[in-house]
């Protein structure tokens, strides 16, 4: 448990690197609207590069609000970000659409390769819960429970007797 | 999508059977069931005889006793073909060729539940296995188990079988569940029988889990990894969510080897992944809740 409390806020540093990536350095690839406009963009967004990682979102909100011309051309962005975990190298890729100088969507998609990596980053990328509560079936109103499938007497009799065994 | 349709809503509490087959027990909710349950048993008992492999005179028990050419069973190949989607899925974690290790692990037709000395490698689909619309080859004897998806199958021909009269239904094998009614069914919590982790709002589709925590023996349980013939630890129960049950049950198993991204990019599905640390993962769409 504390060892991913202190590793899940990796995931979302590296998306803001990743975003400022997108918005600082440059466009790496450019969907949704024509070639000319996203080469345009490209070149537009290149011209306000302030390579400081501090800038972050302050940084987008400022030029937002101070340019009256519209700094970001209105489109999907895609990106990747990389960072070390302790068991190797491991990227994350980030596609943000653009509307207004306002970030409307933002998808990442998990590529880690080590399974302990791809947990942390699927936790973040979807709906995650640190600790779900187990409540009485009788204080919730159900039809019917899910879980493992039931087993047949057959079954339970062999465990129960396997069981037997173990303890005698 | 998400509505049943029109002439399929109108539940019947009162109609409602249970029984035990394939190893687990069946309720069954639809309005004459009663008079409906020899074919349901007929459905049953002939996909039984095909794909079980703890009844000696099955299909897959044949087989595992001589290789060759053999005539492909009835919904062999729709089943077949999903299995071969989930072994790409899963980088061939999820695997009909498991039968053997399952077996030799204790999980066999007498529930011995003793591991064997020497437990049997998992062979590789791509030596033994191959199939086509027609027929299905393997190149020596072999015990094939389809447990991570047959049930589910099962479950929707029956679902199907009584859907086709426009009535409305729920199908429960031991949980693994379709319907095309308006229900609540709760997420069990694997630790505790008696309460509920969540529950989910469903009107039609398939909601089926999957745990070790009922077919469990030793260190082991019904869910084995053919590369270390071990059962994974880091993930305590899955959900997944549905159009049909035999999705839904292969799925519950696959993302207990398999990120969900990952498998997002061979099936459509909404899920719920229970860690061992009592953490919870819940896809955006997921037609419920955690607590």
């Amino acid at each position: 448990m504390d060892q991913q409390n202190k590793k899940n806020p990796i995931i979302p540093a590296i998306v803001a690197i990743a975003v400022i990536a997108i918005l600082v350095t440059g466009v790496i690839v450019f969907t949704g609207k024509d070639k000319e406009e996203s080469t345009n963009s490209t070149e537009q967004v290149s011209q306000n590069t302030t390579p400081e990682t501090q800038a972050d979102s302050t940084a987008l909100n400022e030029q937002s609000t101070s340019s009256t011309t519209g700094i970001y051309k209105d489109g999907t962005y895609q990106a990747s970000g990389s960072y070390n975990s302790p068991g190797g190298t491991e990227e994350v890729d980030v596609e943000l659409t653009i509307a207004d100088n306002t970030i409307t969507a933002a998808n990442v998609t998990p590529k880690a390769a080590s399974p302990t990596s791809k947990q942390y980053q699927s936790q973040f990328v979807a709906g995650y819960k640190s600790q779900v509560v187990g409540k009485n079936v009788d204080e919730v109103k159900l039809s019917k429970v899910s879980g493992s499938s039931l087993t047949s007497q057959g079954f339970n009799d062999a465990l129960a007797e396997i069981r037997s065994k173990a303890k005698s | 999508m998400m509505h049943s349709p029109k002439s399929a809503v109108k539940p019947s509490p009162k109609s409602s059977v249970t029984f035990d087959a394939i190893g687990t027990r069946w309720q069954i909710d639809c309005e004459d069931v009663h008079n409906r349950l020899p074919q349901i048993k007929a459905i049953i008992d002939s996909y039984d005889q095909a794909f079980s492999r703890f009844r000696p005179d099955s299909f897959i028990s044949k087989m595992s006793q001589r290789h060759g050419t053999f005539t492909m069973p009835e919904h062999g190949y729709e089943l077949l073909s999903f299995y071969s989607q989930m072994h790409k899925a899963t980088g061939g974690l999820v695997t009909p060729l498991i039968g053997q290790t399952l077996s030799d692990l204790g999980y066999d037709a007498k529930y011995s539940l003793v591991p064997n000395e020497d437990i049997s490698i998992t062979k590789q689909w791509g030596d033994v296995l191959s199939f086509n619309e027609a027929e299905i080859s393997i190149e020596e004897p072999t015990l094939l188990d389809f447990g991570a998806a047959g049930k589910g199958q099962l479950v929707d021909l029956i679902s199907d079988f009584l859907g086709a009269t426009n009535q409305s239904y729920c199908v429960d094998a031991g949980g693994d569940i379709r319907l095309n009614q308006k229900l609540a069914i709760g997420l069990e919590n694997p630790d505790n029988f008696d309460e509920v982790i969540g529950v989910a709002q469903l009107n039609r589709g398939s909601l089926c889990g999957s745990a070790g925590n009922r077919r469990n023996w030793g260190s082991y349980n019904h869910i084995i990894n053919p590369v270390n013939s071990q059962s994974p630890e880091r993930i305590k129960a899955t959900w997944v969510y549905t159009d049909t049950a035999m999705i839904a049950d292969g799925l519950a198993t696959c993302l207990f080897f398999s990120d969900p991204t990952e498998l997002r990019n061979y099936f459509s599905f909404e899920f719920v992944i229970l860690y061992s640390d009592n953490s919870a993962q819940v896809s955006d769409n997921f037609p419920g809740e955690l607590f």
